[in-house]
């Protein structure tokens, strides 16, 4: 094969990469294409929006439909989702929140935790895309949590003692007129960190699965090694998709529990 | 026994109306008769097909003693399959792509409810 060839090989490759990570206004599944905008849906309707409606539509019925809450000994996929709401409310909530206010706030977390991991394992299909690879998803995420802190904390301390809880104690004057607005930009920072986190971590797996692949779609045979290479990272991919779910919720708790609990 | 049966006839219905389904979006897809295309993509469902099969009329007490061990196991084995078959075949455009995945695409989720379905009525507590 000529190096030209092998160019217009390697630029199909990452057409198809960043049509494939970016979000958009069409849904393409091999041969079928379904364009939104030329169905009149408003140019806010995305395709990350599409599969966040779907991944929270079926995690509606799940937990709506299919959970048999009347069951004494659960069974089949009402077990299946206990564990995942056993492990949520005891392993993340009550253990960043305390037992009063992780059993009264699980739910916050539970919704998090349960529909990133969702979207994440959606992402790994190929007929969905991953909306957790992109950024307004994440930071819509991410807003959550900071509702949660600013709401939890005015309900809790009253406007001016959730203020109050930004000054440090005992430290000299001088110094507060640094750590306040510290302090203050602190609650922001952690909001975008915690959306850019899950962001990259998402995207990044993903641009290296189609790497591995568009190697053997560029030199055929040859690259064939290549294949373990798209498989490990497709085993990773599902370890990070589960650890990305855990790493998000785990900090929204532990910034939610410093809010409810500044003593600590 | 009955559960066997009932399994049995089951699965083999399933799998008809899978086929059924393939075809159908096979013919939409492709307006040609079934080729090597259809035949990679319906391979590839009816070995996961197979595999929810025989974790339904495969389980027993001793598999259930080990806990999650086997079902972890069962079910890495079907991913590294599937995504071994599916990276080798699109990699190497064996298959035209565009009829592969939709066929593949398109069946497989529903292989995937009808399977999870199935164990989730027929598990035990």
């Amino acid at each position: 094969m000529s190096p030209e060839q092998n160019v217009d090989k390697m630029q199909e490759v990452v057409d198809y990469i960043t049509h494939h990570v970016l979000d958009g206004q069409a849904w393409t599944l091999g041969g079928l294409h379904l364009d939104f905008a030329k169905a009149n849906l408003p140019p806010w309707f995305t395709l990350s929006g599409l599969m966040g409606m779907i991944g929270a539509g079926l995690l509606c019925w799940l937990y709506c439909k299919v959970y048999d809450q009347k069951a004494r000994v659960p069974r089949g996929i009402t077990n299946f989702l206990e564990v995942i709401v056993v492990f949520v409310r005891d392993e993340i909530a009550v253990a960043n929140l305390g037992k009063e206010d992780g059993r009264k706030y699980a739910w916050l977390f539970l919704t998090q935790f349960t529909l990133i991991l969702t979207l994440n394992f959606m992402g790994l299909i190929p007929i969905f895309t991953t909306a957790t690879g992109v950024l307004g998803v994440t930071a819509a995420l991410a807003f959550t949590t900071f509702a949660a802190m600013v709401y939890l904390g005015v309900e809790r301390f009253g406007f001016v003692g959730f203020l109050k809880n930004f000054i440090p104690h005992g430290i000299p004057l001088p110094v507060l007129f640094l750590l306040v607005p510290i302090e203050i930009a602190g609650i922001f920072i952690k909001t975008i960190v915690l959306s850019i986190r899950l962001f990259a971590n998402m995207l990044a797996g993903h641009i290296v699965l189609f790497a591995m692949i568009g190697l053997i779609y560029i030199y055929g045979a040859p690259a064939l090694p290549a294949l373990l290479g798209g498989l490990f990272v497709f085993f990773l991919e599902m370890l990070v998709a589960f650890l990305q779910a855990y790493i998000f919720t785990m900090l929204s708790a532990i910034f939610v529990g410093q809010v409810l609990h500044p003593e600590h | 026994m009955k559960r066997y049966i009932f399994g049995m006839v089951f699965w083999i219905a399933s799998t008809l109306c899978l086929a059924g389904l393939a075809i159908v979006v096979h013919t939409w897809i492709a307006d040609a008769p079934p080729g090597r295309d259809f035949a990679a993509a319906a391979g590839l469902l009816l070995f996961n097909q197979g595999m929810f099969a025989l974790a339904d009329l495969g389980r027993g007490p001793k598999l259930d003693a080990l806990g999650l061990i086997p079902g972890l196991l069962w079910i890495g084995g079907k991913l590294f399959v599937n995504c071994f078959t599916l990276f080798l075949l699109i990699g190497l455009q064996a298959v035209d792509i565009r009829v592969f995945v939709s066929v593949f695409f398109i069946t497989y989720p529903l292989v995937l409810a009808c399977g999870i379905a199935r164990i989730h009525f027929a598990s035990t507590p």
